[in-house]
């Protein structure tokens, strides 16, 4: 490509001189921007769902393509970024997605917790408690939390415009009077700094009990649904409970077979309990292990 | 009438409340274009509602009256005579063309009046959420938020109304249209309402509920204190529940005074036609 | 446009006009799933009938469906022996209910690895991006274990109340006798098989929009050997191998007042594998609610939501997605409940 005697307007133009006709990172200016855009205002106003003009990407509508935009719009060369399914960054779609942020930012990939600068994960929560320095981007399926009572967008607008979530409460009331706790398992609500009711994606409540006041950034990106939330760094996150009523965690029916971990989220595979955090699992075997 | 029922009466309330809760001057909507002469086309000398001239329906004409406190108002009337059209108005579902509606000396607003309707869907109740839930919701929504307080108020009231405990976690359509009412009135009751509004509180029942209803409408009517206005054809239950009665026919207030008299002694044409024709 | 219905000139020139479209030189594209879904619409296994039939119509689906259940009409009818597991060839397996099962989890032919990404370079030919594929998928079967020797992943679920499902008999055959409604589980499980794939995903995708949970608790993809009774021996003997996906989903239900699992069951003919994830869920929605079931309106919402193609496929498919961090959540609550 021969250089124009005019300086090249934009990033693209500049990288397009130097041989690199393909965006980085994949996603165009105008998406990265739109999507910076929709982070920051995510981060003014934590746990407000904010819509920005999800693309299509090479990843399916419902498979993380929102968390992938988010991730995409962040990444830079220097960064490290880490995968995870459920937990586990061995899962077909967590390598996949891994391959095209690396491969397109130029940057390095781990399957360490505390190597990673971005981890990107669905459905989990890293159990290795993250610094300030790190960035958490979780995939949400289902950004609204008030989808099952109110259905209509609209209207659950003017109730999160009114911060009267009087329906989610109700719902929360039935399932307590009627089976003596709430219904919802992963995804259960959370109340963003003590006003704003937030989906925090279908972790489980193991995982909600420990988002209050985290030192770093989490971002929740959601694609075919094209909406965008955000907590910024110590804001308070409690789950939507009554007083007298608090959230339990889950229990396993036994420690994980490998670490013998009594403490961490663990699941069943094959009648054996484990726990689901693969790589805070390795670290903790390492530590006991002579 | 007696001498007794009279003393009886001024015992009760007197028949101009010095202070109203609510006072309704002169209302009047009609529903269509209108023209100059449908209040003369219209009314009880034509016989009629609806204007021949241009077709709009004059459903309320210059009604006015007062309720006070702990007093019930008893609107009846045919069907068509307007009846709903007033409930509306009072329900702020629909904005009269001309007249006002005051509460306690200030403008209506919604949240002063609380209606018990017919059918609990339409009352913005959840057929699928327990009975005690839909209680539940007007305390949850004034703030309410630790469970084991909000459960006993509810259960408290659910009782008082009559339902059973072990179904007080039941779906609220698996109860009778009776028994929905009820769960109506226990939320009601959670925040008394300045204006409380029964509509055909007995229409649709069985005879045989009816009276259990009634008896517990006129326990919560005087628990409340509140203005109440209950609209009905049955005038049994009218008879039942209301100190004081108006007469609505083709739009128009015919006959008004308190309600054992306008019943046993009806002085308007109307009136007796509607008694006469509902002697059981 | 003619707007004539008798035979006249117009009609005849329409008739030339759509004879010399048809014998356009379209291209030489990879359409086997297309086939595939074609065949399942139209309730009759013969891939090659489906292609012709895709040339004939000019690659109107739509059409070639109508074409295939025409020519079967008209072909003779043998009664099939019932297919019995020991026949069932497993190609594909897998589970989002837990990370690993009895027996293993088989990519196989994975459709989710096909890059959507559109590849402009012919130098290698268009066979170089795709895993192996042969369009006779018997060749894969030799060392293939079966379905009887394959447990199910069902029968790890014993910790939640599950809705009971009817029983009852084999049912009919769509194609050979006319169901009437209320339809036994049975037949109505055999007309929604051969349902239109895009209305099948589209009520799929309402559903997962409003259930709690709805997780995979097992996709097979298998190759399953129909027998008939030999015309002279009565022997029952091979006649056909049909690839066939099964899936089995489960949803959140409320069983006897508590918490619990509602399972629904589909199975397509051929590979398409969000025809048989899309009737799994509406085999659970129709049964998990009974009366308290909710009502769906068709708002402006709802309706755009439901016509977004690429969304409502991805979001049915995504269930191929792993779930068992979620899904062991959701059994966590019920247990406690159940136990409380």
């Amino acid at each position: 490509m021969t250089p124009g005697p005019q300086r090249p307007s934009t990033v693209a133009a500049l990288a397009a001189q130097h041989g690199r006709p393909e965006a980085y990172a994949y996603l165009d200016e105008d998406t990265k921007r739109n999507v910076r855009r929709a982070i920051l205002k995510a981060l003014a106003i934590p746990g407000w769902q904010v819509p920005f003009a999800s693309r299509e990407m090479p990843v399916a509508r419902g498979w993380g393509s929102g968390g992938l935009q988010v991730t995409l719009s962040l990444v830079g060369p220097n960064d490290v970024v880490k995968v995870i399914d459920q937990g586990d960054d061995h899962s077909s779609n967590a390598v996949g997605m891994r391959k095209l942020i690396s491969e397109s930012a130029g940057c390095a990939e781990t399957t360490s917790t505390t190597a990673a600068t971005i981890i990107q994960s669905r459905h989990r929560i890293p159990e290795l408690d993250l610094r300030a320095d790190q960035l958490l981007v979780l995939q949400v399926p289902h950004p609204e939390p008030l989808r099952r009572v109110v259905p209509a967008d609209v209207a659950a607008l003017v109730h999160h415009a009114e911060r009267d979530y009087t329906p989610a409460w109700l719902d929360l009331y039935d399932a307590e009077a009627r089976i003596g706790g709430p219904r919802t398992a992963a995804d259960h609500p959370v109340l963003v700094d003590g006003a704003r009711l937030m989906s925090p994606s279908p972790i489980p409540r193991y995982d909600v009990l420990r988002l209050n006041r985290r030192p770093h950034p989490i971002l929740l990106g959601a694609g075919r649904r094209a909406r965008l939330t955000a907590l910024p760094p110590y804001i308070d996150v409690a789950p939507l409970a009554f007083e007298d009523s608090p959230l339990d965690p889950e229990h396993a029916g036994a420690p994980c077979w490998r670490c013998g971990s009594t403490q961490t989220y663990r699941v069943l595979a094959e009648r054996r309990w484990c726990c689901s955090d693969i790589d805070a699992c390795r670290v903790r075997l390492e530590a006991t292990t002579p | 009438m007696t001498t007794n029922a009279v003393a009886d009466y001024n015992d009760r309330a007197p028949l101009v409340p010095p202070e109203p809760v609510v006072s309704v001057r002169r209302l009047a909507h009609r529903f269509g274009s209108g023209c100059d002469r449908c209040i003369d086309l219209t009314g009880e000398a034509a016989g009629t509602n609806r204007c021949c001239a241009c077709g709009s329906v004059v459903a309320v004409y210059d009604a006015s009256f007062d309720i006070g406190p702990h007093e019930v108002l008893g609107v009846v009337g045919e069907s068509g005579s307007g009846k709903t059209t007033l409930l509306r108005c009072l329900h702020l579902d629909l904005t009269p063309d001309s007249g006002s509606i005051s509460v306690g000396g200030q403008a209506i607003n919604r949240s002063t009046v609380v209606m018990v309707h017919q059918n609990a869907l339409a009352a913005g109740l959840y057929p699928r959420l327990a009975a005690e839930s839909n209680v539940a919701e007007r305390l949850l929504g004034g703030g309410a938020r630790h469970f084991g307080e909000i459960h006993s108020r509810a259960a408290e009231l659910l009782n008082e109304l009559g339902l059973q405990p072990e179904r007080h976690t039941d779906a609220l359509m698996t109860f009778s249209g009776g028994m929905q009412q009820r769960v109506q009135l226990a939320r009601a009751l959670v925040d008394p309402p300045q204006v409380l509004l029964l509509d055909e509180p007995t229409t649709g029942l069985d005879p045989s509920v009816q009276a259990d209803l009634l008896d517990v409408m006129q326990r919560v009517t005087e628990a409340l204190g509140s203005a109440s206005v209950v609209v009905s054809h049955d005038l049994a239950a009218v008879r039942v529940l209301a100190s004081r009665i108006v007469v609505l026919h083709h739009g128009r207030i015919v006959e008004e005074g308190i309600a054992e008299q306008v019943l046993e002694d009806p002085q308007h044409p109307y009136t007796q036609l509607l008694v006469s024709s509902r002697l059981t | 446009m003619y707007a004539s219905m008798h035979e006249n000139d117009a009609l005849c020139a329409a008739r030339a006009l759509a004879q010399r479209a048809t014998a356009g030189p379209g291209g030489h594209a990879d359409t086997s799933m297309l086939e595939e879904q074609v065949c399942a619409e139209a309730g009759l296994w013969e891939t090659t009938a489906a292609r012709r039939a895709l040339d004939q119509s000019r690659g109107d689906a739509a059409h070639a469906v109508s074409m295939l259940r025409v020519w079967a009409a008209t072909q003779p009818h043998v009664q099939a022996l019932p297919v019995s597991p020991d026949d069932v060839a497993v190609v594909r397996r897998l589970s989002s209910a837990y990370p690993r099962i009895p027996g293993g989890q088989w990519l196989g032919l994975a459709p989710e690895l096909i890059s959507r990404q559109l590849n402009w370079t012919d130098d290698d030919g268009p066979a170089a991006d795709r895993p192996e594929l042969t369009a006779d998928v018997t060749a894969a079967t030799a060392d293939a274990p079966t379905r009887a020797a394959t447990p199910r992943v069902r029968d790890l679920i014993d910790i939640a109340a599950t809705v009971p499902s009817p029983a009852d008999g084999a049912g009919d055959d769509p194609a050979r006798t006319v169901l009437t409604p209320p339809y036994s589980r049975a037949n109505r499980l055999a007309m929604l098989a051969r349902g239109e794939t895009g209305a099948l995903v589209a009520l799929a995708a309402l559903i997962l929009g409003r259930r709690q949970e709805a997780v995979m608790v097992e996709l097979t993809v298998g190759v399953a050997a129909i027998r008939i009774s030999h015309p002279r021996t009565g022997l029952p003997c091979a006649a056909a191998e049909v690839p066939v996906t099964e899936v089995e989903v489960v949803l959140d239900a409320d069983v006897d007042g508590r918490p619990g699992l509602a399972t629904g069951w589909g199975a397509s003919l051929g590979r398409v594998e969000r025809r048989a994830i899309s009737l799994a869920l509406l085999d659970g929605a129709m049964q998990a609610d009974g009366e308290l079931r909710e009502p769906l309106t068709l708002d402006e919402q709802t309706v755009v939501a439901a016509t977004d193609g690429p969304a409502t496929n991805g979001f049915v498919e995504h269930l191929r997605l792993p779930h068992y961090a979620s899904f062991a959540s959701y059994l966590a609550n019920v247990a406690g409940r159940t136990a409380s």
